[in-house]
C-alpha cells in the first residue's frame, strides 16, 4: 500500500476551545511529519469549530478535517470513534496521534483496537525510524519504574503524548491550510452510550496544570482537615494544593488534584512533596518540575532521592514556620 | 446481575525500583524475590465494585484472570473479597505487552462463562499501565465499553455512570451487557470476608486451557503482534538532595524558605 505519510491529531476541545495540551500535539506532529515529508493534520468534533480550524492551521496544521454538528457538541465516545474511523479509512495516515488526557485514553485504544492496529499510550519519545520510517516510541511502564521502547508492525501507528513531554508549537498566524469538512454519518439513534450531563468539581483558581507553584499533600498528612496547613502555605506562595494518589483514595481531596501517573502531569517552579513517599507513579507526575522539596519524617522515603531540597522532619510544625517566614 | 471481573496478578506496584532488574534481552521486568505479586489495584476496585452490584441487585460475581498458575493467587483474593466463581485461563510465556492477545483470549474466555451483563475491569493494569484490554474486550465482544469509570448506579437494562473529566465528572447511561474500566476513585476495596476465605480454602478453582476456550495459541499471539518491544530500561535517576535542617522545625523552615529565596524560586 502506498504510504499516505500523514501525521493526524485528535485536536481535544475543552469547553468549547482547544484543550491546553493541542499546542504540545500540534508540535509533535510537525515534527514527525516532517521526517515522513508529509502532512500534519488535525480531526476537529464539535461546534462551531471554524475559528479553531484556522488556530491549529497557525499551530501548524496542513489541513483540519472539520465534523461541525450540533450533535457532536458532548463527548459521545461511539459517535467520536465513528467519525475519526471515517476519516483514518479514506485518509489511510502513518500515525495517529492523541493526548495522553481522559479523553485520548479513552478513544486511543478505541481506534487502535477498530483500525486492527497498535497502540502505545503515555509516550514521552517519538522518532521515525530512519530505515523503516515507523513510528519509535518509549513510554514508561511499571508504575514508572522502568521506560519501554516500541515500534509498530502495523499502521496507523497509535499514540498518546503525555503532557509536557515536548514543548508547545507556536502560533504562526500567517501559515496557510486547508479546511476539510467531514460529513457526519451517524445513527445516533443507535449509540449505546448516552451522555446525559457534565459536572464541574473544580474549585477556582489557577488549574493544577498551568500551576507555578504546587503544595502536594500524601499519606503522611493523615487526615483531610491537615491539608488546611498546606491550603495556607500555597496561598502565600501563589500556588495551588496537589495529592498524591494516597490522598485522593483516603477521599482527602477530589480526583481533580491527584498528581501522577494516572492524575495530572505537572512542571511547576516548585513543587513540595508533603507526606509523599515518592512513588514512581507519584513521581511520574512531577519529575519535571524545576524544583522539588521534601518534607517527609522518615529519612529512607525514596522522594528524598528525587528531590533537590529535603527536611526530615514531621512536616506540621515545619509547615507553619515556613508561613510564618514567609508573611513577615 | 452476573459479573465477570478481569483481574491481573502483577509484581506489587509499591516495591520500590531498586527492587527490579531488566532481563539480559532487555524485555522483561524482573522482581527480586522479595517482591510479592498482588492483584492490580485497580483490578481490587473492579472486585470491589462487581461485589457492591451483587450485594445490592442479586447475581453473582467471577473473577477471571489469564496468566501462569501463579495467577490462581489473584483470583483467592478475589473469591476471600466475596466472589462467587473463579476461572483461570493458563497461558504461559504470551508475549507482552500485547494487549490485543490478552483481549482477544479474555473476549473467547468471557463468551465460554456466558450469561454476563457487565463486564468490569481496572483502567490500567499496575505493569504495563497501557489501559488497552478493556477496550479490547469490548471490541471482541461487540459490547459498549466505557473507560475510567468512577460511579456506577444501575437503572432498567441500563446503567448509569460517572466518568472522570479534567473538571469533574460526565454522566452517561449505556446499555447491557457493558464493559466497564474503573478508576480508584469509585471505591475502598474491603480486605476480606470470614464466608470467602472459607469458601476459598475448599474452592477449586477451574483452570482452562487456551484451547478449551477456542482459541489458537499462534493466532492469538498474531493478532497481537501490532507493536514490538524494542528494549525495556529501568533509568537512573540523579537527584542531588539537598538536606536542609535546623535544630527547631522553626531553623529547618527558615533555612528551606532562604535557599528557596536565594534559588530566586520564591
Amino acid at each position: 500500500m502506498q504510504n499516505s505519510r500523514e501525521v493526524i491529531i485528535f485536536a481535544e476541545l475543552f469547553d468549547g476551545r482547544l484543550h491546553s495540551g493541542v499546542p504540545e500535539l500540534c508540535s509533535l506532529a510537525r515534527g514527525l511529519a516532517d521526517q515522513l515529508s508529509g502532512v500534519a493534520s488535525a480531526i476537529l468534533i464539535g461546534t462551531d469549530v471554524k475559528g479553531l480550524a484556522s488556530e491549529l492551521i497557525s499551530y501548524g496544521m496542513d489541513k483540519v478535517y472539520a465534523a461541525d454538528d450540533a450533535r457532536l457538541h458532548n463527548y459521545q465516545p461511539e459517535a467520536y470513534t465513528a467519525v475519526i474511523e471515517q476519516v483514518c479509512r479514506s485518509e489511510n495516515p502513518e500515525v495517529l496521534l492523541f493526548g495522553q488526557t481522559l479523553r485520548g485514553r479513552d478513544l486511543g485504544p478505541r481506534l487502535a483496537f477498530r483500525l486492527k492496529t497498535g497502540i502505545a499510550t503515555d509516550c514521552v519519545e517519538f522518532t521515525i525510524d530512519s530505515v523503516s520510517k515507523k513510528l519509535v516510541v518509549t513510554r514508561p511502564a511499571y508504575g514508572a519504574k522502568a521506560l519501554a521502547t516500541l515500534t509498530f508492525l502495523s499502521q496507523p501507528a497509535v499514540a498518546t503524548l503525555r503532557s509536557k513531554a515536548v514543548s508547545p508549537a507556536e502560533k504562526n498566524e500567517a501559515r496557510t491550510g486547508q479546511t476539510i469538512p467531514i460529513e457526519v454519518n451517524i445513527d445516533f439513534a443507535k449509540l449505546r452510550i448516552k451522555y446525559i450531563a457534565r459536572v464541574k468539581q473544580e474549585s477556582e483558581g489557577p488549574k493544577l496544570e498551568d500551576a507555578k507553584v504546587i503544595v502536594s499533600g500524601g499519606r503522611g498528612l493523615g487526615q483531610a482537615e491537615n491539608f488546611k496547613l498546606l491550603e495556607e502555605l500555597a496561598k502565600i506562595l501563589g500556588g495551588v494544593v496537589g495529592a498524591s494518589r494516597g490522598a485522593v483514595d483516603n477521599g482527602w481531596l477530589p480526583s481533580t488534584r491527584q498528581v501522577g501517573l494516572t492524575g495530572t502531569i505537572v512542571s511547576p517552579r516548585l513543587y513540595f512533596a508533603i507526606g509523599i513517599s515518592g512513588a514512581t507513579q507519584h513521581m511520574a507526575g512531577c519529575a519535571s518540575s524545576q524544583y522539588i522539596v521534601a518534607i517527609n519524617k522518615d529519612p529512607e522515603a525514596p522522594i528524598f532521592r528525587r528531590a533537590h531540597y529535603g527536611v526530615v522532619a514531621d512536616y506540621k510544625p515545619v509547615v507553619a514556620a515556613m508561613i510564618q517566614c514567609c508573611t513577615q | 446481575m452476573n459479573i465477570v471481573v478481569c483481574v491481573k496478578h502483577v509484581p506489587d506496584p509499591e516495591a520500590p525500583v531498586t527492587q527490579f532488574t531488566v532481563d539480559s534481552a532487555g524485555q522483561k521486568m524482573v522482581p527480586a524475590p522479595a517482591v510479592v505479586s498482588v492483584v492490580s489495584p485497580f483490578d481490587e476496585n473492579a472486585i470491589e465494585a462487581g461485589l457492591q452490584l451483587k450485594e445490592a441487585h442479586g447475581g453473582k460475581v467471577t473473577v477471571l484472570s489469564l496468566g501462569p498458575l501463579s495467577s490462581l493467587e489473584a483470583l483467592k483474593r478475589g473469591t476471600r473479597m466475596g466472589a462467587d466463581d473463579a476461572v483461570l485461563v493458563e497461558g504461559n510465556d504470551l508475549p507482552e505487552p500485547a494487549p490485543q492477545t490478552t483481549a482477544h483470549i479474555l473476549a473467547k474466555a468471557i463468551a465460554k462463562i456466558g450469561g454476563y451483563d457487565l463486564i468490569l475491569c481496572g483502567r490500567q493494569a499496575a505493569d504495563w499501565d497501557q489501559g488497552q484490554v478493556g477496550c479490547g474486550i469490548a471490541e471482541n465482544l461487540d459490547l459498549p465499553y466505557v473507560s475510567i469509570v468512577s460511579k456506577i448506579e444501575t437503572l432498567e437494562k441500563a446503567l448509569r455512570i460517572q466518568c472522570l473529566t479534567e473538571d469533574g465528572y460526565e454522566v452517561m447511561e449505556v446499555s447491557l451487557p457493558v464493559v466497564l474500566t474503573l478508576t480508584n476513585e469509585i471505591n475502598q476495596p474491603r480486605l476480606t470476608t470470614v464466608a470467602g476465605i472459607l469458601r476459598t480454602t475448599t474452592m477449586k478453582i477451574p483452570v482452562w486451557s487456551l484451547q478449551d476456550i477456542g482459541v489458537d495459541p499462534a493466532a492469538a499471539v498474531e493478532c497481537g503482534r501490532l507493536a514490538e518491544l524494542k528494549n525495556l530500561r529501568i533509568p537512573e535517576v540523579k537527584v542531588e538532595c539537598q538536606i536542609v535542617g535546623g535544630e527547631t522545625p522553626e531553623e529547618a523552615a527558615l533555612s528551606l524558605v532562604n535557599v528557596l529565596r536565594s534559588d530566586k524560586v520564591i
